[in-house]
């Protein structure tokens, strides 16, 4: 499952393990304290907070981006 | 639910103007309009609800003619519908408030009598809707730019149908800002915020808006506020953020 989205409106996140971990837990954190990270429409981002992704696809928000295909034939260049 | 005395009124705001300091008391009312359905043969009275409801505001106050005071306020308003915000429960994040999308000022008296002070009051006919909602950010000054994002209101649930969100402007110094803008944002789980609605940028004051929009708005709600730039100089703008989900 891709793990990378495209921003579909402009959203703001925090990217702190130990903050996402406060919020989690209902706990409450200053907005100073939270350090935001800004996300434009069209932008491809992977740290999207687990515990939004779900809500945010579902609204239209984000959407998966696929990772992209290996190219064949590529293991070690031998000829057949 | 508990009990709420005069000291409890945190704001009473009306097109931005700020007359709490003089006013001593205000009544509102809510009623159903109905019509007589009384027909032959019936002992009792019958009264129907014809759908339609209406909203009644009063106020009363010490008469004074301060900048943005009582008279100013009241005397320049006859026939003006305005919007109109106040709590009776303080002014405080998360706490009821209430909105009134116009106040049409139908009347304003002035009452003189012998070893008293000057008494003023007026009266309004609510224009529209009349809406409980909760107080997003506080009335109070601020700086520049700010958010209360961390300190989200929790709506306890999203509004499939949108809402209303109020703002009232009671003061703007310009001189260090040309306009703010103010942008409710919201949140279905108080971590990832994306912008709702934004009010018209203000300029002026005391100035009052309604928005409202019929996009979900989602449980957790905040605000934002940016100021462009002006010719320098300190901020002073004292504004009020509230919102009001659709009726279902």
């Amino acid at each position: 499952m891709s793990s990378k989205y495209r921003a579909l409106r402009p959203l703001e996140y925090p990217t702190s393990p130990a903050v996402l971990r406060k919020l989690k837990a209902g706990e409450h954190v200053p907005f100073d304290q939270r350090g935001h990270k800004r996300v434009a429409v069209g932008e491809v981002v992977d740290d999207v907070p687990a515990v939004s992704v779900g809500w945010l696809v579902e609204k239209g928000w984000i959407e998966p981006v696929a990772e992209p295909a290996p190219p064949e034939g590529s293991n070690d260049g031998e000829v057949r | 639910m508990g009990k709420y005395g005069s000291d409890k009124v945190g704001f009473f705001l009306i097109g931005g103007y700020d007359a709490l300091g003089v006013q001593t008391g205000f009544t509102e009312k809510v009623s159903a309009v109905t019509e007589d359905g009384l027909t032959l043969g019936v002992a009792w009275a019958v009264n129907l609800y014809t759908g339609l409801r209406m909203a009644e505001l009063s106020q009363e106050g010490f008469y004074d003619d301060g900048v943005n005071s009582f008279h100013e306020q009241l005397s320049g308003g006859i026939g003006l519908s305005r919007v109109a915000c106040y709590t009776v429960e303080g002014n405080t994040s998360g706490k009821n408030f209430i909105g009134l999308a116009g106040a049409l000022q139908a009347d304003y008296e002035r009452q003189l009598s012998l070893g008293a002070l000057h008494k003023a009051k007026a009266s309004y006919k609510v224009t529209g809707k009349y809406e409980q909602g909760k107080i997003v950010r506080p009335l109070a000054s601020a700086s520049a730019s700010g958010n209360t994002t961390g300190n989200a209101i929790d709506l306890g649930a999203s509004s499939p149908n949108g809402g209303a969100g109020y703002l009232q402007v009671t003061d703007l110094s310009t001189a260090a800002v040309a306009a703010m803008t103010v942008t409710l944002r919201h949140s279905a789980d108080n971590v990832t915020f994306t912008d709702w609605a934004s009010f018209t940028n203000v300029s002026t004051a005391p100035s009052a808006e309604r928005i409202s929009s019929t996009a979900a708005l989602q449980r957790y709600v905040a605000a934002k506020w940016e100021g462009s730039s002006g010719a320098g100089g300190s901020t002073n703008f004292r504004f009020l953020v509230g919102i009001a989900k659709a009726e279902a």
